[in-house]
């Protein structure tokens, strides 16, 4: 999961850029710029769940 | 520097006090000789080195300035001024991350990671958000560093929070927080006034250089960064007594600092009623932001540098295209540089850091930091004179 986040947050970042690059109308670019934030969000916590530690339990004895 | 590093130290336990603020002085000294040696030329203001050709336009991705700063002429012209604003600029990111390391990351490691922020990732983003970077040519606006010195900084203690991980004792095995009270609260609060000052002189340089015959613009860069911080401040004085019953001292200062965070990417762009607003919302968020990180995302953050440098940070860059003028810093513009800092900066900076991780372990020893960074890693505390003896104690 975390390579997976790794790999939206550059995805989501061309997705922006590219926007910019090959649309022409300013609401066509706002809104695949938005879908790039958004996916790089996905991708943020993607890594920071694989980040949180699992909680150890108590052994039995 | 001075007020980050007095308030970075005033927030961790008295153990560390000099381990960290001799691992600030490292980072600011690394990061300065690095930048000046490849940095700058990398950042190359004024030049492009690589253009890029795509979609109809030409993407300057950059900068090829000379090596050890030659391509500034000491002639009385602006470069060595923005040269000099550019190696405090990079001293100030680099000292951001040693934050987000506190009481557990090794001083070699810090020079190391400093070299990597200040050589690589610091100046090709600051080329990208120049006027004349593709960035800038988008319209992304950012006075005074709230994307390349505050977002880039508080990315860097993110990745250095995940590559160290939590101070022993944070969490319990169940998962559940610790509070680790800071030291000094002294250290804390002066450090926010020093701040100010600090400030005041990043942000009236950046107003300077935008249009060095306007002084009307200085003056406004001056006010707004005063206003942002009182705001910031008040906002998470209400915040912490609202929610926790009495204002708290160490979140209050981080909301003073959070002010001035969001107010760097538009001091001479905003009216001081917006500059109250901007200041306002991240210091009452910046309440919350520090404990979804440290309670969703189990993130040991013992300054609060990510919530405050890197939320404050983006926040003051979309700040700037709700309160602008319209002109200045569009909606599209300010987004893409926030899209850059997550998609690309977080990344690199990971991975560079991840990398360097396996040549110079980061994180302290168990034992190391069990005895307190200062004993471990210089071999004196800061506070000699606090060490208990046992025979103080004996019954007499």
């Amino acid at each position: 999961m975390k390579l997976a986040g790794f790999l939206l947050l550059p995805a989501g970042w061309f997705i922006a850029v590219s926007a910019i690059g090959l649309l022409h109308s300013l609401p066509a670019q706002t809104a695949f710029c938005l879908a790039g934030v958004a996916i790089e969000a996905v991708g943020f916590v993607f890594i920071a769940r694989q980040h949180i530690p699992k909680p150890r339990t108590k052994s039995a004895d | 520097m001075a007020g980050l590093t007095l308030l970075n130290a005033g927030l961790t336990r008295s153990r560390s006090t000099a381990h960290i603020l001799l691992s600030s002085l490292c980072a600011v000294s690394v990061a300065v000789l690095v930048y000046v040696a490849f940095g700058f030329s990398f950042a190359g203001f004024g030049s492009a080195g690589a253009v890029l050709h795509a979609g109809g336009r030409e993407w300057n991705v950059m900068g090829s300035g000379r090596l050890f700063a030659r391509s500034v002429n000491f002639d009385g012209s602006i470069g060595p001024l923005v040269l000099l604003l550019q190696i405090f600029s990079v001293g100030l990111c680099a000292l951001i991350p040693v934050a987000g390391g506190a009481e557990r990351w090794r001083i070699a490691a810090v020079c190391a990671s400093s070299a990597l922020l200040a050589g690589i990732i610091f100046p090709v983003f600051q080329h990208w958000a120049a006027p004349d970077g593709w960035l800038g040519q988008m319209g992304f606006l950012d006075a005074g560093g709230a994307a390349s010195i505050q977002g880039v900084g508080g990315i860097g203690a993110l990745c250095i929070a995940w590559q160290v991980g939590a101070r022993q004792g944070k969490f319990t095995p169940e998962g559940i927080p610790t509070a680790m009270p800071g030291h000094n609260a002294t250290f804390v609060l002066f450090g926010c006034l020093l701040a100010l000052l600090g400030w005041l002189g990043l942000n009236m340089a950046s107003a300077a250089l935008i249009d060095p015959h306007n002084p009307g613009l200085l003056a406004l860069a001056a006010i707004n960064t005063v206003i942002a911080a009182g705001a910031g401040a008040i906002a998470a004085l209400v915040g912490t007594r609202v929610r926790f019953g009495k204002p708290d001292a160490s979140l209050t200062a981080n909301g003073w600092v959070a002010g001035l965070v969001a107010i760097s990417a538009s001091a001479p762009y905003v009216k001081p009623a917006a500059a109250m607003l901007i200041g306002s919302v991240v210091g009452g968020a910046m309440v919350f932001a520090i404990e979804v990180i440290e309670l969703r995302m189990h993130v040991d953050d013992p300054a609060g540098a990510i919530s405050v440098h890197a939320f404050g940070g983006i926040w003051g860059l979309w700040a700037l295209s709700i309160f602008g003028d319209g002109v200045h810093g569009s909606f599209l513009a300010q987004t893409l540089g926030v899209a850059t800092l997550i998609g690309f900066v977080l990344p690199v900076c990971y991975g560079l850091n991840l990398l360097m991780n396996r040549f110079v372990p980061y994180r302290v020893s168990p034992s190391g930091e069990r005895q307190g960074m200062d004993l471990f890693e210089l071999g004196a505390g800061a506070y000699p004179e606090f060490v208990t003896h046992r025979e103080d104690f004996s019954r007499r």
